[in-house]
């Protein structure tokens, strides 16, 4: 110890200052909290202190934030809008339908979240099955189809999620590969190589599009048009956003997604193709986690989702076609009408889902 | 437990707290550190209502098996490399007789900040298919996926933390064995094989340790440029996000800990008692004084040291500007018109991640290593029945990787009493006990450096044991202090792996909200959380460097120099 004891005393005391300052900015500053009234996600970090005070009781709303696990695009702004139109604070996570059934099994008698919103509808599905959701049956859902909601109000489906193409046009012109616009056209050779697709057990999304082939070509034609399919696959990708990231970067023509719209909202060259010999889709549904503490707040949202307002927003935000007939659509998402949907079965395709993945495990996983 | 760490720091109680203390910590290490990581063996051998080692079979099954092999075929290879380039880097900063080679170590840092999933990105714009530099630069037609990128990519990632803790133990070398060599006659490479080679030893290992650690823990890379390749890290977090699967991702964390432990204890017998983290704060007295003769090496070896050096840099600094340029252009990759949409596309919710993020950061870079020297206090000034196995807890964070430690602390503390979840007290205490390592083996250092006779003679003139911990020890530990805290604010900073399992939507996160945009496509929103979040860690350590430089500045206290060699980990 070739330093002086005192001045090693004196930095401790310093330390002990700096912790203090440091502990007293954590808390005032960066305190996490519920976001205070209105809608406190515009607050610039500089009115942090103010924003202190929410934190032990939130004002105006006697309830806490509304918690909600998502799975959607444009999250933020539906959100804001919806606060601004009922007062309820948000506060949201995205998650995979995986991930969130995990979850809620995980805290089943103490959930932690209020709302489930968007997914895969055999999530929930199997949410529903195994007492995970509250029933409600929402005023407004009598304006859904009947066939994109459930007949015991365990979910409502607030959107259509179609399987697309997403095609990177740079890449098909330098290729020389004119743009697929069926499945048919995906097997040509020379896209060997060009076409990413997620691994069905871990995608819904690749779920659905290969049992909706299995169900429109029958089984024999359905798994032999796989076996084919599979000769320009390079490999499955473990995550539902990888395809279509990669064919935004050029790294393949085709990325298999329901999220096409996105990366060309974002900028990318990519041209979103509904294959005309079938678009796979599913309806992505909204539902209240049972045991939630705030239902009330929760019911408030279901039924402003489904509402013409709520319908429209959500369908800017998320470029899919919305469940409620006559919501007005903006201009990069198509009509329902105009597309060529899969009559699919749900209930047999949720039935025949493991040996359908075993199926393709043992044939296919690379 | 803040509340009492807090009251020490006080200076309030007495001998009875003391005690308290010296109970508590057994106790929190038993709480937070050996009962998560029972949870998980046991959430993996009890299902349903039996024993069973069924999801083991299934893991060894044919369809999982190939798993394992994945793994020990990249982390194997990942972790001897960066051991590798970290030694080289590290020989290149200490040893050699470059100008200007301080600059690695900065570089080094900076790669350490590097986020999670917006590197990996930047890597496939470079170097992809339609990538800068493959393909606009050399005119290559590449396909980058695979394990060969993975290797590539976590040998970059990793060897910075390798340079750091091996410079560390470099700098703390004593001269005079090598000098002693050459006088007697030994060559240059002769001394370098025959002495600074075995010395070095501790720090290779530890490096390595770490580098095979994180490797095993990363599972990131693997999927974003691993092109279908499975790993172990990757596969339990999709059989938790994909199949909702808690059990089978509960005995694939085994699988992943299993190995972690057998190099931990290797290390431990190969090496005794040497050194583990080799984290002495304290600079060695030979480093100072000695003359240096023979300094510098055969300029063929310096020049290859400077060509590895500078690719390091270049690649570092490559993939820092390609996140910048991803942040500030109006589509990553396509059209590079300044643009700051994307920015604004994240300031609403984006802005409360990142201050969840610096809370936590602050929390746990000042609390932990609070919590770490004590702990190393207790255990070294009052050994008890069972101390070794409490030293053994408190390494162990160490070298378990994140996602393991996540799955074990939701099993651990969802229910009462203990019911944590959904808090952001369980996301501190995780950050905390998982950076205790750091601050208490660099603590322990200083320990085992003082004599006893200071204490003794502090007792005898009439200082009581109380008097004796906050006068004497704790400003003796204020470097193993520094080093935990610089060490944990980086890492809770970039950190995904060990608490996307605990974040709820009042706690997200920043490296949470870059997973996130990636996933939903937004690239250029990824790059922007990525460069918000370097700036912000770049500034943080600034802040906390200034305060403590200002003492330092005051007292002119000129001697007193901490090692710059802080082993900041990685995300994951």
């Amino acid at each position: 110890m070739r330093f002086s004891k005192d001045a090693k005393k004196k930095q401790w005391f310093i330390l002990l200052l700096i912790l203090g300052l440091l502990a007293a900015t954590a808390f005032s500053g960066c305190a996490p909290g519920p976001e205070p009234e209105g809608n406190g996600a515009e607050a610039p970090v500089d009115e942090a202190e103010e924003v202190d005070e929410a934190d032990e009781a939130p004002a105006a709303y006697t309830g806490d934030p509304l918690q909600i696990y998502a799975a959607y695009g444009g999250l933020q702004e539906i959100m804001d809008a919806f606060t601004a139109d009922t007062g309820i604070p948000v506060e949201f996570i995205s998650m995979s339908s995986g991930e969130v059934l995990s979850r809620m099994r995980a805290e089943r008698g103490r959930p932690l979240g209020d709302v489930w919103f968007g997914g895969g509808v055999d999530s929930f599905m199997v949410a529903a099955e195994e007492g995970l959701l509250e029933g409600y049956i929402s005023p407004e859902a009598e304006h859904i189809e009947t066939r994109f909601k459930d007949p015991d109000g365990y979910w409502t489906g607030v959107s259509i999620v179609l399987v697309t193409f997403v095609v990177n046009k740079d890449l098909a012109e330098e290729l020389g590969i004119p743009i697929p616009q069926t499945w048919e056209d995906l097997l040509d050779p020379d896209l060997q190589g060009e076409i990413l697709m997620p691994n069905p057990g871990i995608s819904g999304t690749a779920f659905t599009a290969m049992a909706s082939i299995i169900q429109r070509l029958g089984e024999e034609d359905g798994w032999e048009y796989l076996a084919l399919l599979d000769e320009n696959i390079p490999y499955y990708a473990e995550r539902g956003s990888e395809p279509p990231n990669k064919a935004s970067l050029g790294e393949v023509m085709v990325g298999i997604s329901p999220d096409g719209v996105n990366a060309q909202r974002e900028g990318y060259p990519v041209e979103v193709v509904y294959p005309t010999d079938g678009t796979a889709w599913w309806h992505s549904p909204v539902a209240i986690i049972a045991g939630t503490p705030n239902l009330e707040a929760a019911q408030r949202f279901v039924d402003w989702t489904l509402t013409e307002k709520g319908q429209e927003i959500l369908a800017y935000n998320s470029p899919r076609p919305a469940t409620r007939p006559g919501t007005p659509i903006p201009g990069d998402v198509p009509a329902l009408e105009t597309l060529n949907l899969v009559e699919y079965d749900f209930e047999k395709a949720a039935a025949e889902r493991d040996a359908i993945v075993e199926r393709w495990q043992e044939n296919f996983a690379k | 437990m803040a509340g009492k760490l807090r009251e020490v720091s006080q200076f309030t109680t007495r001998e009875k707290l003391l005690r308290g203390i010296a109970l508590a910590i057994p106790l929190s290490l038993l709480v937070f550190i050996l009962y998560p990581f029972m949870r998980v063996f046991l959430a993996s051998l009890w299902v349903g209502e039996g024993w069973t080692l069924a999801l083991y079979r299934q893991v060894l099954g044919a369809q999982k098996v190939g798993l394992l092999w994945n793994t020990f075929l990249v982390s194997v290879p990942s972790s001897l490399l960066a051991t590798l380039l970290g030694l080289a880097l590290a020989l290149l900063v200490v040893r050699s007789s470059i100008p200007g080679k301080k600059i690695f170590n900065l570089v080094a840092i900076f790669n350490i900040i590097s986020p999670p999933f917006v590197s990996a990105l930047s890597f496939i714009l470079l170097f992809g298919r339609r990538g800068l530099i493959t393909r606009e630069l050399l005119g290559l037609n590449v396909n980058l996926f695979g394990w060969e990128s993975i290797v590539f990519l976590q040998t970059m990632g990793h060897a910075s933390i390798a340079f750091l803790v091996i410079a560390s133990v470099l700098r703390r070398m004593d001269r005079d064995l090598e000098n002693a060599a050459r006088d007697l006659g030994a060559s240059n490479a002769r001394v370098f094989f025959t002495v600074t080679l075995p010395l070095l030893m501790p720090g290779i290992m530890a490096a390595l340790v770490l580098s095979f650690t994180l490797s095993l823990a990363d599972f990131g890379t693997p999927l974003l440029v691993g092109g279908g390749f499975r790993m172990l890290a990757s596969e339990a977090y999709l059989q938790v996000i994909g199949q909702y699967n808690m059990p089978l991702a509960s005995a694939l964390s085994v699988f992943l800990v299993l190995p972690c432990l057998a190099v931990f204890w290797l290390e431990k017998g190969v090496l005794g008692e040497r050194s583990f983290l080799s984290e002495a704060p304290v600079e060695s007295v030979a480093a100072a004084g000695t003359v240096d003769r023979g300094r510098g090496f055969h300029p063929l070896v310096t020049g290859l040291l400077l060509i590895i050096g500078l690719f390091f840099m270049l690649f570092t600094l490559a993939i820092f500007a390609t996140i910048a340029v991803g942040a500030l252009t109006n589509i990553w990759g396509y059209d590079y018109t300044f643009s700051l949409r994307h920015f604004q596309d994240i300031w609403g919710q984006g802005t409360r991640s990142v201050r969840n993020s610096l809370y936590f950061a602050f929390w746990v870079a000042t609390l932990g290593p609070l919590l770490g020297i004590i702990t190393a206090y207790y255990l070294e000034k009052s050994p008890f029945v069972g101390s070794r196995f409490f030293e053994f807890l408190a390494l162990l964070p160490f070298v378990i990787p994140g996602p393991f430690l996540g799955i074990s602390y939701v099993l651990a503390f969802h229910r009462p009493p203990l019911a944590l979840t959904g808090t952001a007290l369980i996301i501190v205490l995780l950050c905390v006990y998982r950076e205790l390592p750091v601050s208490f083996k660099a603590g322990q250092a200083v320990l085992r450096q003082v004599s006893g006779s200071l204490e003794q003679a502090s007792l005898d003139l009439g200082a009581n044991r109380w008097q004796t911990f906050i006068r004497v020890y704790l400003p003796l530990m204020a470097p193993a202090y520094r080093i935990g805290m610089i060490h944990a604010f980086i890492h809770v900073m970039t950190t995904i792996g060990a608490i996307i399992f605990l974040i709820t939507p009042r706690y997200k996160v920043a490296t949470f909200e870059i997973f996130d945009a990636t996933n939903r496509g937004g690239l250029g929103q990824g790059a922007a959380f990525a460069l918000l979040l370097i700036v912000l860690t770049v500034a943080g350590l600034i802040f906390l460097n200034l305060l403590w430089k200002l003492p330092q500045l005051k007292e002119k206290s000129k001697e007193w120099m901490g090692p710059h060699g802080t082993v900041p980990g990685k995300h994951q």
